[in-house]
């Protein structure tokens, strides 16, 4: 069994098909090199591009995962397929305009650029966690964790087409 | 931008329509059905495209079928003229002399515009205005003040609300259903059976010792249970010895019969005799039937003989009948030579003297010639036969016969004459001669005859008679001597038959019959005798092999159970039954209870192990560390999502709180020089909470500076407050840098009091100084409060379409 990880960038995919398409052959190469041993594959997708409104859908990621796991390869099993991808706008064209993206960027900007303050945003957020297990999750990698939380809000923002 | 004109080509029940608003205020009233609203819609559906599903509004479609077509003239803020035309989903735009100058111009127009903003600022009714009452709801102000003031159409509100039903989705603090609650319930199970197991391997220490016990107690009851066992198997052994051993000496041996079986061969024998007897006996018969026959020829033979008094002789053979056919020859020749000569002689003594010598010595010469054969003819025979007499005969006839060639006899006593008074003397003694000649010929014949055995009686006109007697002797007696030889084979035959069958029957003992004809029954009723022996034989011999086989059997049985123990032999032999009963009854009982003792000790040491395994199953420590890690891994995993979508909710509803208070300035501001022009300066200013803080108000100032809140307001006040509000963004979104978009009112003082009406109609007259408004409505009153608000407006009167 091996277990295999990487990142696929949407920034040249135009649709869910495509999508489909790259994961597949980046998959069937992976595969090809195991030599017959079974392959846990964890995929990451990274880059920014129009597909990204389609992954920030409800359960779209986790559709996917599972279509995929479907086809009948008995020597892959597509672990799980998570997205850090942003949405397909110029950050620092949004910044000089007068739109609300503009002012949500802002937010995560000043953010980003005070990890205290991020820390302690993060840290009320996680107050309510007492497991055990989570400790330490508010600090963990808070600068991707805002550059994920903003690409997600601008997908969405930019997808109710009111970012204007 | 401004409306110039709209034209209704195909949309609801308003096709034809066409109605042109002015710069400013333009009211455009009518009753009900008449159409506002669907001109309201055809306006919005022209610019920004008309609705494609139900849910995005009513789709409006007309009523003689066709899609949905509308047109529309706009001023550009820089006086340009345009004609917007859209027929289903194509946009056609063209200058007003029907040039197509493409989209961008009217994009221009438009600006930031879109069909979600101009709905939510540019366009409002009185609905929109009871919305104020509520502002104080958290959910209503981000819907309605919020999107507004952010000029961006649903603005952050669908994103927050997406976010946020996202987030709870997977983690709410209360929640049970979610995949956060699932995953800790997960790492927490994990974690205690993770504990559990621990505690467990201590168990299985503690398990040790008792499975040491319950495994002593079984060995224990297992040896009591083989010991027991063992015995009672010795002692049921000993018991199947005793009567195999029983079974083995009661077997009795067959009685031997005695009986002889007789040979396949004798078998065989008898069996061909049975079909050689019935030929013997037709060889016999045939060979009496051929000495009957012989018998016959023979007399017949010999019948033959008498008549011709041949004696015991051989019968002459053919060529010996040639001979005696010349000699009966020669003498009828004589005879008739004697017999002519005679004639001759009388004739001549009667007639004339005759008889010359030539004519005399001819018939002599003949004559001894043909004496001479037959007596040489004569001895032959006589030779052949051994006859003397024959011979002698012969030699004599051959002398004669000579002199009668030579002309010895006769010439020399009558001398040749030629004297005719002489010739009757002269004939005379010749036909004595020849007379004398034919008696020497009729010797010869009966020489013949006697040389050939036959009587001398027998004549010369017999002679056939004699040949055909002859030959039916010959015949007769071969015929007899061939009966007899085949009558001999044949009786040999039989004889050799019953020979055998004689042989046969003494050798099976039995005494075989002096008649032929009673052989067979003989020969039949030995053969069945001897197959009956041979059956009994077979079986005392079946009978025999099956008391082997049962002997073997039970000997088998025995060397099984005594194993070669002559010992055990001589045990069981010895065996005491009724103490040998008692002996098994206790050996059954201690085997019973041992082996209730040894499955109570299994199921005791079975339990123990059980609990054992258990601990050592939960004492499996790595994999369920491992669950648990993978337990706190998926727990993790989904606060980490939490956690995102969460911190992008909060970033995203606190941009939109800063928004609205960068901008809210600046619609309060405007707001509030409404509000105190509608209101004749009592109320001068609104304060709206920030963002959305737990308990903030909503509330209206004073000219004294007093606050109260919203919810203390009349409904129309209210009314009133959010309609300066939502002038006042307007005018804040056009000098924002937004587009000059036209505003469109349906019935918003339909809530107001007159006095409030007449604030509220100063709003709006105020409103149009800066942008187009088109007022629908279908209230008289609202019309007049607007004229007297505007007495320069425009008023378009729409007729009812039904």
């Amino acid at each position: 069994m091996r277990f295999e990880a990487i990142d696929v960038a949407i920034d040249e995919l135009d649709d869910e098909a495509a999508l489909e398409r790259e994961l597949r052959q980046r998959a069937a190469t992976i595969v090809a090199a195991a030599e017959g041993r079974l392959v846990l594959l964890r995929v990451t997708l990274t880059g920014r591009g129009p597909l990204h409104e389609v992954l920030v859908r409800d359960d779209y990621l986790a559709g996917l995962r599972s279509a995929l796991d479907d086809q009948e390869d008995a020597e892959l099993v597509w672990e799980r397929i998570a997205s850090t991808a942003g949405p397909a706008v110029e950050l620092d064209d949004l910044r000089q305009s007068n739109a609300f993206a503009a002012e949500v960027l802002a937010v995560f900007d000043e953010l980003a650029a005070d990890p205290a303050a991020a820390e302690q945003l993060l840290e009320g957020l996680t107050a309510s966690f007492t497991d055990s297990a989570l400790v330490g999750l508010a600090t963990e990698d808070p600068e991707t964790r805002l550059a994920v939380a903003r690409d997600l809000a601008l997908g969405l923002l930019l997808e109710q087409g009111g970012a204007a | 931008m401004r409306i110039a004109r709209i034209e209704a080509i195909a949309y609801g029940a308003i096709a034809g329509r066409v109605v042109e608003p002015e710069p400013g205020l333009t009211v455009i009233h009518g009753p009900n059905e008449s159409g506002k609203s669907s001109t309201m819609q055809l306006i919005r559906g022209v610019l920004f495209g008309f609705p494609r599903l139900q849910g995005e509004g009513p789709r409006r479609e007309p009523k003689g079928g066709g899609q949905r077509a509308g047109r529309i003239d706009i001023v550009t803020d820089d006086g340009r003229r345009l004609r917007i035309e859209r027929a289903g989903s194509s946009l056609t735009v063209t200058d007003h002399e029907g040039v197509p100058v493409g989209d961008a111009a009217f994009a221009h127009a438009l600006g930031i515009a879109s069909a979600e903003l101009f709905d939510r600022v540019q366009t409002f009714d009185a609905k929109d205005l009871a919305w104020m009452g509520l502002l104080d709801d958290p959910s209503v102000r981000a819907g309605v003040l919020a999107s507004a003031v952010l000029g961006g159409g649903a603005g952050a509100g669908p994103v927050l609300e997406g976010l946020q039903k996202r987030a709870d989705a997977l983690y709410l603090r209360q929640g049970e259903k979610q995949p956060y609650a699932h995953a800790l319930k997960q790492a927490t199970a994990a974690r205690r059976a993770l504990r559990d197991a621990e505690r467990e391997a201590g168990t299985v220490e503690r398990s040790s010792d008792a499975i040491a016990e319950a495994e002593q107690r079984v060995d224990a009851a297992h040896e009591q249970l083989v010991v027991a066992t063992r015995e009672l198997q010795r002692l049921e052994r000993l018991l199947e010895l005793r009567e195999a051993l029983r079974a083995l000496s009661a077997l009795e041996a067959p009685v031997d019969g005695g009986v002889e079986e007789p040979t396949a061969d004798t078998l065989s024998t008898f069996r061909a005799l049975l079909g050689d007897v019935p030929t013997a006996v037709e060889a016999r018969r045939r060979a009496e039937q051929l000495l009957s026959d012989g018998a016959d020829e023979g007399a017949r033979a010999q019948a033959g003989r008498s008549h011709l008094g041949l004696a015991a002789a051989a019968v002459p053979a053919l060529g010996d009948e040639a001979a005696l056919r010349t000699a009966a020859e020669t003498v009828r020749e004589a005879e008739r030579e004697a017999t002519r000569l005679g004639d001759a002689a009388r004739t001549i003594a009667v007639h004339v003297p005759v008889v010359a010598e030539q004519t005399s010595t001819t018939p002599r010469r003949g004559l001894g010639a043909a004496l001479i054969v037959i007596s040489l003819l004569a001895i032959g025979a006589g030779w052949a036969i051994s006859i003397t007499a024959m011979i002698l005969g012969g030699i004599l006839g051959v002398a004669v016969g000579a002199a009668l060639l030579g002309g010895l006899i006769g010439s020399s006593r009558t001398g040749r004459s030629t004297d005719m008074a002489t010739a009757s003397d002269q004939q005379r003694p010749a036909a004595e001669q020849a007379e004398a000649l034919a008696e020497q010929a009729r010797a010869a014949w009966c020489g013949a005859l006697g040389g050939l055995g036959l009587s001398g009686e027998l004549r010369i006109d017999q002679l056939d008679d004699i040949l055909t007697t002859l030959a039916t002797i010959r015949t007769a007696e071969q015929a007899a001597a061939r009966a007899g030889a085949l009558a001999e084979t044949e009786t040999a035959s039989a004889v050799e038959i019953a020979a055998r069958a004689a042989a046969a029957l003494t050798a099976s003992g039995v005494e075989p019959p002096t008649e032929l004809g009673q052989l067979r029954d003989t020969i039949d009723r030995t053969l069945h005798q001897l197959e009956e022996r041979r059956t009994q034989a077979a079986a005392g011999r079946n009978e025999l092999q099956a008391w082997q086989d049962r002997q073997a059997l039970a000997q088998r049985r025995v060397d099984e159970l005594s194993l070669d123990d002559e010992a055990l032999v001589a045990a069981a032999q010895a065996l005491d039954l009724e103490l040998t009963d008692a002996q098994r009854t206790v050996l059954e009982q201690e085997v019973a209870a041992a082996s209730e003792e040894h499955a109570a000790a299994l199921e005791a040491r079975g339990g123990t192990r059980a609990l054992l395994a258990n601990a050592e199953d939960s004492s499996d420590l790595a994999s369920l560390a491992q669950a648990a890690a993978d337990a706190e891994a998926d727990l993790r995993t989904v606060a980490d999502q939490w956690l995102t979508l969460q911190l992008a909710h909060d970033l995203v509803e606190s941009a939109r709180d800063r928004f609205v208070a960068e901008h809210q300035p600046g619609v309060f501001a405007r707001a509030a020089r409404q509000i105190e022009t509608a209101t004749n300066g009592s109320w001068v200013s609104v304060r709206m909470p920030d963002g959305e803080k737990a308990g903030a108000r909503s509330e209206i100032i004073a000219a004294d500076g007093t606050a109260t809140p919203f919810t203390e307001l009349s409904e129309g006040t209210v009314g009133l407050v959010y309609l300066c509000l939502r002038a006042g963004l307007v005018d804040e979104l056009h000098d924002d840098g937004g587009a000059e978009l036209p505003v469109l009112m349906d019935d918003v003082l339909t809530h107001l009091d007159p006095e409030r009406r007449v604030g509220a109609a100063a709003v709006i007259a105020d409103l149009a100084t800066r942008h187009q408004v088109l007022y629908f409505t279908c209230h008289p009153e609202q019309v007049q409060a607007l004229r007297s608000a505007n007495p320069g407006l425009t008023e378009i009167e729409l007729q009812r379409l039904v």
